[in-house]
């Protein structure tokens, strides 16, 4: 197995940059009422759970659940039995993105060279939030933590996520 | 004009800090603070430019951003093509050069332009940095709002409140939808573009002072006399030893006293009207008034300046019956004042006439996010209006100094007939000047109006559009320039075996694939035979990790895949593969792919490259917006497998030599089957794009590098070589399969490619069904897809060759026939393949036709587009 | 550069959404039962107003969800956005 880039930690100066590799990633696509009995959640782009096992909501029928490297077979089966007799589709999406960390106060900054959403908290954007948007010309899925920001991104989109984030450190 | 640098004074400057900088090659010193136009004026120079067109001499009008003649290249300390003089801030060793009106693009002896872009969210932004914008940002701060205040120039007067942020050197070069706004940085060589998003816009950006035309208004010498009076206070620079102010508001009796206390002589006050207080208070200081008049001429001296003016009453003025003439180096003028309106005005924001103050102020209308404040909003000095002098020579009153427009030019236009500003503004090309006619605008529209009889205000100005001042396209393009980041390059799990091992890439949409992998010193054409030969004879391995992959999943999965492609896909067996064919709803081929049953209620279903996302696009939209009662849902899978395809007679002995649990012997055509390959959890699909025995080794993307590295050193000793996108399509075609986008142009139909045998007409309704019943659609002589045999096996026809009747003339008009969609060498063959979309191309099979190559009749032979083992038997290896 | 308020995610610029052409214009019940005219009626004819009407968009770098909105086509503004099962919303132009 290899990570999508080369290196781990990518030098930006004064933001850290990391891949998480091999995060167990779910696609999991359920009627809202399901989600809800589940713990899911439900208001848009929001993040329930914690690192162990976080969700994070992609549409009001979709949700992505993130968990440790290696446990998307248990995590898989468990869900398909609590979601069982309903209309349901669990989709195993670990390699359809890579997750690239972002730590440093001015990683927001360093976003919003290529982001146009309201990053800053006074326009609501906090820990346990998430969206999915575009970096640049790249999809990306955003979740921030309590100190750093998740960028979920499709590895042939990753090394463009992370020259763009580079080219703009730079200036 | 005889300017100089005033022993003291000037607020903006800082005498202790000398600048030295070089104009049209002088040598010469400023003070930190100057602009480039105190600057030149403190030494003296005031001349130095030409108008674009009739080159005339002029010099510096005015002390901020409406100026028209003053434009300079500045080619150190960084490149900057055209800017006005007065916004250029002196710095160290500042080089400029006039311009007249047009810039240059630099060569490679200058540093490029950086440039970036910035997203910032604020619920108040403020443009202009003046008393009633600080205002604003201050009430906005206030309310706990995060407040942006933008200035043009490169400091502010005084400093903003805590908590407000500023941006100096900073232009707003256009307001757009809900309280979007484009700022233009400069920041030395930098540049950098703010998209700002505002919930409130506040415009303070102030308002222009206007000219008055008279005769030989144009001359050096001829100022703004609100901007003689900022040289004096702003920068300690008096621009004129004997100055005639002209002036029909106190701005002009303002400046006059201003220039008086700074040692200028002041030899008329010219006020068309009676005068006001200002008026009766300069003539109890025992200034020179002239009421009722006007200046009616200027004089030049021999260096082309202005030597002296002509003062006589006002047509109808009560003044005194005779014209004087005076000597004076310098003609302060301030013919009322316009509020700066452009970036609302282009966002909807309306006008109307104040006849008070003789210009044009916001009234109100707009987005309701749009506010503006200050002389913006109309809070300038009244004043009559005044815009030209009746008397003496209307074809040397400028109405328009960058385009040496005059009064003349606006009657003439009018004459012609053209009624409307607009046209005025094409006919003459007033207003469409670097400036946008913000000296220009509304002198031309009420000499208009007065031609044709109608009152002032009758027409607003021309229209300004952004952006607001002069921008490089390289600082538009920000970041998003270059090789690496004009646009995503994507690449699969496996590029860095691809660009180690030399591979020669094409660009298939945003992925860079290998196009094929050159050994030694081949060329093109010797690789791509080697490749194909390789496959038809051994093996070959392609990574076709780019291809779309859609999970469909749901009771109703098999039901919605019938809707969604011409052939039934419900009673697909699971682990079964079909090819599916998908049209839109006007039944032109839309795209293709294969779907896998992996389970009664689940799909993967397989795209184009290209056509990856247009699919899950497309059916989401049906699911979503058509058939929200079936229960199905989709999923994009596209990278999260890597795919490994082995093809050739011996592609069963690679796959058993890189380590495989799958049993080989027993497995079907068009059968999937999991297990794991060199290692690693894979699905082997059967399928062939290429008619050779052939298996798709899918593995989750993590291990794509190393699967691909495991088959092609199994491989090796059995003769496996990796083929690229040229083999690849070389290979399909010598079997007729199609290529969606390139046999297809969204003109094309399942009949038309011989596929009729994949529309199912007993199922139901599906996407495009009815379409295919339409009277075009089932028309006989529709272009229909054939193979071309050239009488000369050696040529290759190129891709898009028109195809003819065999010995036609070639003379217009010629009839059409089709043409070539896909033609390659054949190396299996021994001659060139080619695929062609030729009308009712079925009827002439054996058919001699010609095809069109560079002028020139080709006899082709019309042939079935299968040209390589038609029976199929090769499939099974 | 619109605002656009997705029903779900809420504002953001329109550069994440796909303009999908007039809203409530659903797929025929019975296409077989149509006239080629009618047909090509359904195919391709839209209206085209100059004013306010219903449109469609997806939001496609975000949610992926359709919805429609009311526009005034003539001033450019976004009057109103709505989910595909709520009812066309009652607005001034």
């Amino acid at each position: 197995m290899r990570p999508v880039l080369p290196a781990h930690a990518v030098e930006l100066g004064r933001i850290g940059a990391t891949e998480v590799p091999f995060l167990a990633q779910l696609d999991v696509r359920c009627d809202p009422a399901d989600a809800h009995r589940l713990g899911f959640p439900g208001e848009p782009n929001t993040v329930a759970g914690d690192m162990a096992r976080g969700v994070l909501w992609l549409g009001p029928d979709e949700w992505l659940v993130v968990g440790a490297p290696g446990t998307e077979a248990t995590t898989t089966t468990e869900l398909h039995t609590a979601l069982a007799g309903t209309h349901h589709s669990i989709v195993d999406v670990g390699a359809n993105r890579t997750v690239i960390e972002l730590t440093g106060a001015e990683r927001h900054m360093a976003l919003a060279t290529g982001c146009s959403l309201d990053l800053e908290p006074a326009g609501g954007w906090s820990p346990g939030r998430c969206a999915q948007t575009l970096f640049g010309r790249a999809p990306v899925l955003l979740q921030e933590l309590e100190a750093a920001t998740r960028v979920f991104v499709r590895p042939s989109f990753a090394a463009y996520v992370v020259e763009r984030l580079t080219a703009a450190v730079a200036r | 004009m005889v300017a100089r640098r005033l022993a003291s004074g000037g607020t903006w400057i800082d005498r202790r800090r000398p600048v030295a900088f070089t104009f049209d090659g002088a040598e010469l010193v400023g003070f930190a603070g100057d602009t480039l136009a105190s600057a030149l004026l403190a030494n003296g120079v005031t001349g130095g430019f030409r108008s674009p067109l009739e080159g005339r001499p002029r010099g510096v009008l005015s002390a901020g951003d409406e100026e028209p003649n003053a434009f300079v290249e500045v080619s150190s300390p960084w490149f900057e093509t055209i800017v006005p003089a007065t916004m250029v801030n002196l710095v160290d060793h500042l080089v400029a050069t006039p311009r007249a009106g047009v810039g240059r693009l630099p060569g490679d002896e200058v540093a490029p332009r950086r440039a970036t872009s910035r997203h910032r969210h604020v619920e108040t932004l403020v443009i202009g940095a003046g008393a009633s914008g600080r205002a604003a940002a201050d009430e906005a701060a206030a309310r706990g709002h995060r407040v942006l205040v933008v200035e043009q120039r490169h400091r502010l007067d005084e400093a903003v409140p805590d908590g407000v942020a500023t941006l100096t050197s900073t232009t707003a070069l256009g307001i757009y939808d809900d309280g979007a706004v484009v700022l233009y940085q400069r920041d030395g060589n930098l540049d950098r573009i703010w998209h700002v998003r505002a919930r409130r816009v506040v415009l303070a950006t102030g308002a222009h002072e206007r000219p008055i035309a008279f005769a030989g208004n144009d001359l050096p010498g001829v100022m703004l006399a609100g901007a003689a009076h900022t040289y004096v206070e702003r920068f300690g620079v008096l621009p004129g030893e004997r100055v005639a102010v002209f002036s029909t508001n106190h701005a002009g009796h303002e400046a006059a006293e201003v220039l008086a206390a700074a040692g200028a002589t002041i030899v008329a006050v010219v006020d068309p009207g009676e005068g006001g207080p200002a008026t009766q208070r300069l003539r109890a200081a025992g200034f020179p008034i002239h009421a009722g008049s006007v200046v009616v001429a200027t004089h030049a001296d021999e260096r082309g300046g202005v030597a002296g003016v002509t003062i006589a009453p006002a047509d109808g003025g009560a003044g005194d019956g005779e014209a004087v003439r005076l000597e004076a180096d310098l003609v302060a003028v301030s013919g009322g004042w316009n509020p700066t309106v452009q970036l609302g005005r282009a966002i909807g924001m309306g006008l109307a006439y104040d006849e008070a103050k003789a210009c044009f102020v916001p009234d109100g209308s707009g987005p309701p996010w749009l506010q503006v404040v200050g002389a913006a909003a109309g809070e300038v000095p009244t004043s009559m209006a005044l815009w030209s002098v009746e008397a003496g020579d209307d074809r040397r009153k400028y109405v328009e100094l960058q385009r040496d427009q005059t009064v003349a030019d606006v009657t003439g236009a009018v004459g012609r007939g053209f009624r409307s500003v607009e046209h005025v503004k094409r006919v003459t090309y007033i207003g469409t000047t670097i400036d946008q006619g913000r000296t220009s605008g509304v002198p031309t529209a009420e000499i208009t109006n007065a031609l044709l009889g109608w009152g002032p205000g009758a027409q607003g100005p021309t229209n300004a559009r952004p952006p607001y001042v002069p921008v490089p396209f390289s600082a538009l393009a920000g970041l998003d320039t270059g090789p690496v980041l004009m646009d995503p390059v994507r690449t699969t799990p496996m590029h860095a075996s691809h660009v180690a091992r030399g591979a020669v890439f094409e660009d298939v949409g945003q992925w860079k694939r290998p196009w094929f992998f050159p050994v030694g010193d081949e060329d093109r054409h010797a690789t791509v035979n080697r490749e194909c030969l390789a496959v038809r004879q051994a093996a070959g391995v392609l990574d076709a990790s780019t291809l779309g992959k859609i999970e469909v999943v749901g009771p109703d999965a098999g039901t919605f895949l019938d809707r969604m492609y011409t052939n039934r896909m419900s009673n697909l067996a699971v682990g079964s593969i079909r090819y599916g064919l998908m049209l839109g709803l006007d039944a032109m081929v839309a795209d293709d792919g294969v779907a896998m049953r992996l389970a009664d209620d689940r799909y993967l279903v397989t795209t184009t490259t290209g056509g990856a996302a247009l699919v899950l696009d497309r059916f989401e939209e049906w699911l979503q917006t058509e058939w929200p009662d079936l229960r199905v849902f989709c999923t994009s899978v596209t990278e999260q497998w890597a795919v490994v395809a082995v093809a050739g007679p011996r592609a069963r002995d690679v796959l058993t030599a890189a380590g495989t649990d799958i049993d080989l012997q027993t497995f079907p055509f068009m059968t999937f089957r999991d297990g794991w390959v060199a290692g690693a959890p894979a699905r082997v699909c059967r399928v062939s794009f290429t008619g050779e025995l052939s298996y798709e080794v899918h593995v989750p993307a993590w291990y794509g590098a190393h699967v691909w590295a495991a088959v092609l050193e199994a491989g090796g000793p059995i003769g496996l070589t990796s083929y690229g996108t040229e083999a690849m399509h070389v290979l399909r075609a010598e079997k007729g399969f199609v290529i969606v986008g390139q046999d297809t142009d969204g003109t094309v139909t399942a009949e038309d490619l011989g596929m009729g045998w994949i529309v199912n007409d007993t199922k139901g309704d599906f996407i495009g069904k009815r379409s295919l019943t339409r009277d075009d659609t089932s028309r006989a002589d529709r272009l229909q897809l054939v193979g071309l045999a050239t009488d000369d096996p050696g040529l290759v026809l190129p891709e898009g060759t028109q195809v003819v009747e065999a010995g036609v003339p070639l003379e217009p008009p010629v009839p059409m026939l089709g043409h070539v969609t896909s033609s390659y060498a054949s190396a299996a063959l021994g001659r060139s393949v080619a695929l062609a979309l030729v009308r009712a191309g079925r009827a002439r099979m054996r058919a001699q036709l010609a095809a069109v190559v560079r002028g020139q009749l080709v006899a082709v032979t019309v042939v079935d587009p299968v040209a390589y083992d038609p029976e199929g038997a090769r499939r099974d290896g | 550069m619109l605002l656009i308020r997705c029903p779900w995610c809420g504002e953001r610029d329109e550069t994440e959404f796909h303009f999908g052409g007039q809203a409530h214009v659903g797929y025929p019940e019975d296409p077989a039962g149509l006239s080629d005219a009618e047909w090509a009626d359904y195919l391709f004819m839209r209206d085209n107003p100059r004013g306010v009407w219903a449109e469609r968009w997806v939001h496609t770098a975000g949610c992926r969800r359709w919805f429609n909105a009311v526009r005034d086509t003539g001033s450019h503004r976004m009057i109103a956005t709505y989910r595909l099962d709520e009812p066309r919303p009652e607005v001034a132009g």
